[in-house]
């Protein structure tokens, strides 16, 4: 009787099982971006007769936007106040003053409020759209050697810098770069969380690489840092040694492709020539000392040579192959888009009495 | 004997070539507009072009609830009807009416406003001329003129300049239509010959003017060349007597003669990124697009061949876009005349439908 029962469970009741939940599993497989398609894109730029384009300030544009999106990056992802725009998408440039950078008041890239005003060139990259040319840097970066990065994505060009800064493609940081527009495509193929396996050979990994940095990994906080805390934030990826950039996922492996002098011309060791970025925090002297022992600091934080599967507010100086470890990397000290403060930084520098260079500096 | 039997093959041959619509004369035409001193014509006292009882939508667009109707023998389809039970290829002008209920406020957004349903449903939006227009019609207010058929309308002979409107732009037509594969060698056949009397225009026409499922339905004709990569050429939709003709014959080429600038490469652009979306282009065989394999009605495609037969596979790779892969040409119950509710497509979640049949993992 057993052996038929068996039988019958095997050859009838388990294969309708299987097939069942075959059945209720759906057969495809959606990108991490939701919503509505109309929020985003027109088919034909066209609404009884007038045009759906819009221009980043809102105003209403007559030709049509690539992959027939209703604005651009700029349109999308600017606002007056909060986290998201009325697209829903995440703010960096806001339009009205944010107060300062951090929690509560920009996202982990900071913002670009700052240099979009008047005088505000040493408060951000002037992305065209957003700010003028540099005055004093013209087009191209300072510590701009594409020799530092080899087979870099970004400004392969031989004839360097021939226009401004924009935020993806050949002169940009997001997307992919061997066409200026495919810089774009990525946000339906956005993957989230810890993200370890983009190539920057491959254009498919725009939307798999961290924050559609081509090739970059990291771990994308959900909320882009906009109520992070010491546990609760991204994690960015780096390497102790990485000098000739044979590692090309690094956070400052992306930054090294237009400031490559920054990176490939540092020394090598103490006495440094210039700040080394993709080193160990020393787990000796003051460094061992980091934030005074409080954990990861979200105004000097460190990379990781391991990426989690979440965000840790753990850092252990001299662990160089854990997710708790801690690597030195550009973004310890700048933000990414803009902060109020010059160069870019996190903090006033020429005022380090409080944060700033002694987290890491506990005792200078 | 073989003289005899010749006279034999010839008797029982019939003696001329009959129209292919076969019914009695006077369910159609009245040769004086009159009977016992009234008037024989439906809907319109006035007589009729072509000695017809009927206006275009005198026949076609009767307001039952049946869409197909008959006059005495002949079924004549429907484009403005009630009946619950679904509506034929090109849609249904009773969204636009009200006769039917559609998804909006607006009822304008659910079709083709054409003149024949009256004064009161005539477009107010838009300038003179048609969006995506590539050109101002010459100060004309399409909206007063865009007709069933004709210069200014949509079926019909209009390759010539000042053609004529409504039912007598399709003369003869009804009585030399083909039917099934309709691939008649160049453009200057007369519109009977074309697909649904649309002048230059081939295709595959379903026999009850029904897309009802993955094996039954209407085969629209495109083109992977034809119009976005023949750029902006006055003969894309113009011939030289300055009248209108789908030169390529694809149904997009037969909607860009009004919609221009929606499939034309400088305004669509040639490759992705787009900055429209395209038509006649080749729905791609890799990632996403791969997995539109049977033909959905609810978004059909285009063939770069004029079948025979309607066919349930859709080749990825092969079949193309139409503007009919998205939108119903007469009229549909969601607004820009979608074949789906757009501000209900989500990207990341819901069903695999509207957009989302081809764009698959969106």
């Amino acid at each position: 009787m057993k052996s038929y029962v068996r039988f019958l469970t095997f050859t009838l009741v388990l294969p309708i099982l299987i097939f069942t939940v075959l059945l209720l599993v759906p057969d495809v497989t959606y990108s991490a971006i939701t919503g509505v398609c109309s929020t985003c894109h027109t088919m034909h730029n066209s609404f009884q007769g007038q045009p759906m384009a819009k221009y980043s300030n809102g105003t209403s544009k007559p030709t049509p936007n690539p992959v027939l999106l209703i604005t651009d990056c700029i349109g999308c992802h600017s606002g007056p106040v909060g986290d998201k725009s009325t697209y829903g998408a995440p703010i960096v440039y806001h339009t009205s003053n944010p107060g300062g950078t951090g929690p509560g008041k920009t996202l982990a890239g900071g913002d670009f409020y700052w240099v979009a005003q008047s005088g505000g060139d040493r408060k951000g990259h002037n992305v065209a759209g957003l700010a003028n040319q540099d005055t004093l840097l013209g087009f191209t970066p300072p510590g701009w050697d594409p020799n530092a990065t080899a087979g870099t994505k970004h400004v392969v060009a031989p004839s360097g810098w021939t226009q401004q800064l924009t935020c993806y493609g050949t002169y940009g940081c997001h997307g992919w770069s061997d066409g200026i527009n495919y810089g774009l495509k990525g946000h339906h193929s956005n993957l989230s969380g810890a993200l370890t396996s983009s190539d920057i050979g491959n254009a498919s990994s725009v939307g798999a690489s961290y924050r559609f940095l081509l090739g970059i990994w990291g771990y994308e906080s959900s909320d882009w840092q906009w109520n992070a805390t010491s546990a609760t934030h991204n994690e960015y990826y780096g390497v102790n040694g990485n000098t000739n950039y044979s590692n090309k996922h690094t956070i400052s492996y992306l930054c090294a492709e237009c400031h490559g002098v920054f990176h490939s011309q540092t020394g090598g060791s103490s006495p440094w020539f210039r700040h080394p970025t993709d080193i160990v925090l020393p787990g000796t002297g003051e460094y061992a000392n980091y934030n005074n022992g409080s954990g990861y600091s979200l105004a000097s934080p460190v990379a990781r040579p391991a990426i989690g599967s979440s965000s840790s507010s753990t850092v252990t100086p001299g662990d160089a192959s854990t997710s708790n470890g801690a690597i030195v990397m550009c973004l310890s000290c700048h933000r990414a888009h803009g902060s109020e403060y010059d160069s870019i930084l996190r903090w006033e520098y020429s005022n380090a009495t409080q944060a700033g260079c002694k987290v890491c500096h506990t005792s200078k | 004997m073989w003289l005899w039997l010749l006279v034999m093959i010839l008797l029982v041959l019939p003696l001329r070539v009959h129209a292919i619509t076969s019914s009695l004369c006077s369910n159609c035409h009245t040769m004086h507009n009159s009977f016992q001193g009234s008037s024989m014509t439906n809907g319109t006292s006035s007589a009729q072009p072509l000695l017809l009882k009927y206006t275009c939508l005198g026949c076609h667009g009767m307001g039952g609830s049946q869409k197909i109707a008959y006059i005495g023998d002949i079924p004549v389809p429907q484009v403005l009807h009630t009946d619950p039970s679904g509506d034929l290829a090109g849609g249904n002008f009773a969204y636009i009416t009200g006769a039917k209920q559609g998804n909006g406020t607006n009822p304008n957004r659910f079709g083709h406003n054409v003149i024949e349903l009256g004064e009161a449903f005539r477009e107010t939006a838009f300038g003179n001329d048609p969006p995506g227009h590539v050109h101002s019609f010459y100060g004309v207010d399409v909206r007063k003129y865009l007709s069933c058929a004709g210069y200014m309308g949509c079926h019909g002979d209009k390759r010539y300049y000042d053609a004529p409107q409504g039912t007598a732009a399709i003369k003869g037509a009804h009585h030399n239509n083909l039917n099934g594969k309709i691939d008649p060698p160049g453009t200057a056949n007369p519109p009977g010959y074309y697909y649904r009397f649309l002048q230059g225009v081939k295709g595959y026409e379903i026999s009850d003017w029904q897309n009802l499922d993955s094996t039954h339905h209407n085969e629209y004709y495109g083109s992977t060349s034809a119009p976005v990569n023949y750029g902006s050429f006055c003969e894309n939709c113009h011939t030289s007597s300055g009248g209108v003709l789908a030169r390529y014959g694809t149904i997009s080429n037969f909607c860009a003669t009004c919609h221009g600038n929606f499939h034309q490469q400088s305004t669509v652009g040639t490759s992705s990124p787009w900055l429209r979306h395209p038509t006649d282009v080749v729905i791609p065989n890799t990632g996403e697009f791969g997995n539109y394999t049977v033909y959905d009605p609810s978004v059909p495609v285009g063939r770069t061949y004029v079948p025979s037969s309607p066919s349930s596979t859709v080749t990825p790779g092969q079949d193309v876009v139409t503007c009919l892969s998205c939108h119903y040409a007469h009229a549909g119950p969601y607004p820009s005349m979608l074949r789906w509710n757009y501000s209900n497509v989500e990207a990341g979640r819901g069903s695999v439908s509207g957009c989302k049949v081809c764009h698959r993992n969106k």
